[in-house]
C-alpha cells in the first residue's frame, strides 16, 4: 500500500507540470508602414556567459562573444494629419508624435566568438545555443534604448528634418512641437 | 489496528502536503530536477560606436521565412568505410557534414529623404512638385533569435555558420524584390508625401519618384 501511494505521488509530480502548448499561426506578407526613421545608433556589446548552473553536468564551459547592433528610431509619419498642422501665412505649427524604437538589428557577420572554454566532459556551444545568447544581448540592447538616448536624438533629428523640409516649401517661421509638451522652436 | 489507522492518516496527510506544495509551486517538480538550467548572459555595458542622422521614410515591410544550407562532402577513406556512418550519407562512398538553417526576418523598403535636394522640390503659392528618390531596400533584419537550426551534422565553425546565415538573408532580399516590394514602396511613398503636403495647405500637389 505504501509503495502504491509513493508511485501515485510520483505520477502526480510528473503530470502536474505538463503545460499546455499553444502558438499563434504566423502570417508572412507585405505590410504597409509609415515610419520616418531619423536616427541610427551603432552599439557594441560583449556577450559573456558561463554554463555551470546544471548540477548533473560535469565540468563547465564559458563563452565570450562580441556583437555590434544597429538601433533605428523615429516617428510615425502617418500620425501627422491635417489636425496636427496649423498654418498662419508663412508661419506653420506642426505637432509630431513622440519617437519610438523601430528596430534592433544584429547582423550575423557582426557577431564574433572571441573566446570559448569547454571542459573535458562537455561539448562546445552549438549554433542554436550561441544564437540564444546573442538573442539575450539583443533584448538587453533593446531595453537600454531609452537610457542610450536613442529616442531623444530621434525626436531632435525629426524636428530638424521636418523644419528643413518645410523651409524648402517656402515657410519662414516653423514651430515644431511634440505631443503633450513643446520640445523645439525654430 | 490503531497502528494501521495512524499509518493511513499519515500517508493521506503526506499526499495532501505534497499536493499543496506542488500547487503552490514551492516543491520542484520531478521533471525540473533533471532539467538543464538556462544559460544567461551577464549584463555587460553597451558602448556607443556611432550615431547617424537619417531621414528614411519606410513604407513597406515584407516578412519572410527562408531555408539556407551548406554541405561539405568528401570521399570516404578506407577506414571510414568500415565504420558506421553518422553523417546521414548512409552507405554512399561519400561522407561529410551538413547544416540547414531556417531564417525568419523582415525587409524594410522606402525612400531616403536625405537624397532630396533643392532641385527636387518646387513650391509656389498653393502648388508644389516633388521628385522623390527611388525606393530602395533600407534594412534587412534577420536577428540571432530568428534562426532555427533544422539540421546540423559535423563540426561547423562560427564563420561557416555566419556564411550560411548571410546566404539566408540574401535569399530573403532577392525574394522580396521579386515580389515587387520596391514598386509598392514607391507607390506608398508618393501617397504619404502627397497626404502630408495636402495637410500643409497645398492645393495642387505633384509627387513623382525618380527613375
Amino acid at each position: 500500500m505504501f509503495k502504491k501511494i509513493i508511485y501515485f505521488l510520483l505520477c502526480i509530480m510528473v503530470s502536474c507540470q505538463a503545460g499546455s502548448y499553444k502558438k499563434e499561426q504566423d502570417i508572412l506578407a507585405l505590410k504597409e508602414i509609415n515610419e520616418l526613421v531619423t536616427v541610427e545608433y551603432v552599439v557594441n556589446k560583449i556577450i559573456k556567459a558561463s554554463d555551470d548552473k546544471t548540477w548533473y553536468k560535469i565540468g563547465d564551459r564559458k563563452i565570450l562573444m562580441t556583437c555590434e547592433a544597429t538601433l533605428k528610431a523615429g516617428i510615425d509619419f502617418s500620425a501627422i494629419t491635417a489636425k496636427h498642422i496649423q498654418i498662419n501665412g508663412k508661419e506653420v505649427t506642426l505637432m509630431l508624435p513622440h519617437a519610438t524604437l523601430f528596430s534592433v538589428n544584429i547582423k550575423p557577420e557582426n557577431i564574433r566568438v572571441a573566446y570559448e572554454e569547454t571542459g573535458a566532459f562537455r561539448s562546445s556551444f552549438s549554433t542554436q545555443e550561441r544564437d540564444m545568447l546573442a538573442a539575450q544581448a539583443q533584448e538587453q540592447i533593446g531595453n537600454a534604448a531609452d537610457a542610450l538616448g536613442v529616442l531623444q536624438t530621434a525626436e531632435t533629428n525629426a524636428s530638424l528634418f521636418v523644419s528643413h523640409f518645410l523651409r524648402n516649401m517656402g515657410y519662414e517661421k516653423i514651430i515644431i512641437q511634440f505631443e503633450n509638451a513643446p520640445v523645439k522652436l525654430n | 489496528m490503531r497502528k494501521r489507522w495512524i499509518r493511513y492518516v499519515f500517508l493521506i496527510a503526506l499526499v495532501l502536503v505534497v499536493l499543496t506544495l506542488l500547487n503552490m509551486k514551492w516543491l520542484p517538480s520531478f521533471k525540473s530536477i533533471f532539467k538543464a538550467q538556462p544559460v544567461t548572459i551577464e549584463n555587460t555595458p553597451i558602448l556607443i560606436k556611432e550615431i547617424n542622422e537619417l531621414a528614411q521614410l519606410c513604407t513597406i515591410t515584407a516578412f519572410d521565412e527562408v531555408v539556407a544550407d551548406s554541405v561539405v562532402m568528401k570521399m570516404k577513406s578506407p577506414i571510414e568505410t568500415l565504420l558506421p556512418d553518422l553523417s546521414g550519407f548512409g552507405n554512399l562512398p561519400v561522407t561529410g557534414k551538413r547544416l540547414v538553417l531556417i531564417g525568419k526576418g523582415k525587409i524594410i523598403a522606402g525612400v531616403d529623404l536625405r537624397k532630396l535636394n533643392e532641385q527636387s522640390v518646387f513650391a509656389e503659392g498653393d502648388s508644389v512638385s516633388i521628385i522623390l528618390p527611388a525606393a530602395e531596400i533600407l534594412d534587412a533584419i534577420m536577428n540571432p533569435a530568428d534562426f532555427e537550426t533544422f539540421s546540423e551534422t559535423g563540426e561547423w565553425s562560427s564563420e561557416a555558420v555566419t556564411a550560411v546565415k548571410i546566404k539566408a538573408r540574401t535569399k530573403m532580399i532577392e525574394r522580396s524584390v521579386e515580389q515587387g516590394i520596391l514598386t509598392r514602396a514607391n507607390a506608398r511613398s508618393i501617397v504619404l508625401i502627397e497626404n502630408f503636403l495636402r495637410g500643409l495647405g497645398f492645393k495642387k500637389v505633384r509627387v513623382q519618384t525618380a527613375g
